[in-house]
């Protein structure tokens, strides 16, 4: 169970006050999205409809309470 | 994460069910660990879903912040993502077919644990989800799956058992007991409901005490999360 201060849209983390943590955290989360190849970016096929996605803020906390 | 909600049925997904423990066969195991005097440790996988293979093509839409060479592409997924309601599903078949390859069974009763035996050496393993408990009396043994898992998978060692599902536990090797208490998972339990000064009374209640219907219970029960507290409440039973 998690009830502490998490953003809940990309709009709010990134004009929050970890602003800056947090833009830092999406490109990391991002690029090894890429390097573990993921997905590839391809044009979407006829008939096909997207399924959509959404960015998940989550602050972990280590055994002794710290941030990870 | 992928926002299953819009998945369609027969298109990005078929089947969906992965099992899950069962609270009666950690104790059982525990109890052995006990009896017998066995390692038990723990071990989680980094990122459990993205192991998952995909039976489906799914296509998903660029990530906000990210999107590249304008809307018109999308991705298409190679590996499972948090959040398709096929993730669990195939991050277990994958699991399970790698266990399998090492020589472990997996139980008719609970889909969640493994067993193998070889002469004396027994080792069990408790899945749940991407949290391992390993039992084993033999160190060696329990290394040397320790180290097969860790080239399968990305794997975090966290060693000795000490805590799992909100249990702690605590071990006494010259007496072969072991201690499970949930002490940290109601204090917490207590802090969310906002009890954390409440007095300790005894139960069961006084038979004596009358229920009296509560008649203005429009505006009171409003305020606390009912469903919640006794959900909360029900899991501490069922564990400890």
């Amino acid at each position: 169970m998690a009830f502490s201060e998490e953003p809940q849209t990309v709009e709010e983390a990134l004009n929050g006050e970890d602003a800056k943590k947090w833009e830092i955290a999406m490109q990391e989360e991002y690029d090894s999205l890429v390097v573990d190849n993921t997905w590839s970016l391809v044009p979407l096929p006829k008939g096909r409809k997207p399924i959509s996605c959404k960015w998940v803020f989550k602050i972990k906390h280590g055994v002794d309470g710290e941030v990870e | 994460m992928a926002r299953s909600f819009t998945q369609t049925f027969g298109v990005d997904y078929n089947e969906t069910f992965a099992p899950i423990a069962k609270s009666v066969s950690i104790r059982c195991i525990l109890a052995l660990t006990a009896i017998e005097d066995m390692e038990i440790h723990q071990m989680d996988v980094k990122t459990a879903f993205f192991n998952g293979d995909l039976e489906k093509e799914i296509y998903m839409e660029q990530p906000e912040g990210f999107t590249h060479e304008g809307e018109h592409l999308v991705c298409k997924l190679h590996k499972s993502l948090y959040g398709l309601k096929q993730s669990p599903r195939a991050w277990n078949q994958k699991l399970d077919a790698f266990l399998k390859s090492i020589e472990f069974t997996r139980s008719d009763a609970d889909f969640s644990v493994y067993v193998t035996q070889v002469e004396d050496v027994k080792f069990f393993i408790f899945v749940y989800v991407d949290d391992f408990i390993l039992v084993c009396n033999n160190k060696d043994k329990l290394l040397q799956v320790k180290e097969e898992l860790s080239r399968k998978f990305k794997m975090k060692d966290l060693g000795d058992l000490h805590f799992f599902l909100g249990m702690e536990v605590e071990r006494d090797h010259a007496q072969r007991l072991l201690y499970m208490n949930q002490i940290g998972y109601l204090k917490e339990i207590l802090k969310h409901f906002r009890m954390e000064d409440c007095k300790a009374i005894r139960v069961p209640l006084d038979p004596k005490t009358m229920l009296k219907k509560n008649v203005n219970k429009d505006d009171e029960m409003v305020k606390v999360p009912y469903q919640q507290a006794v959900g909360s409440l029900m899991y501490a039973m069922l564990c400890t």
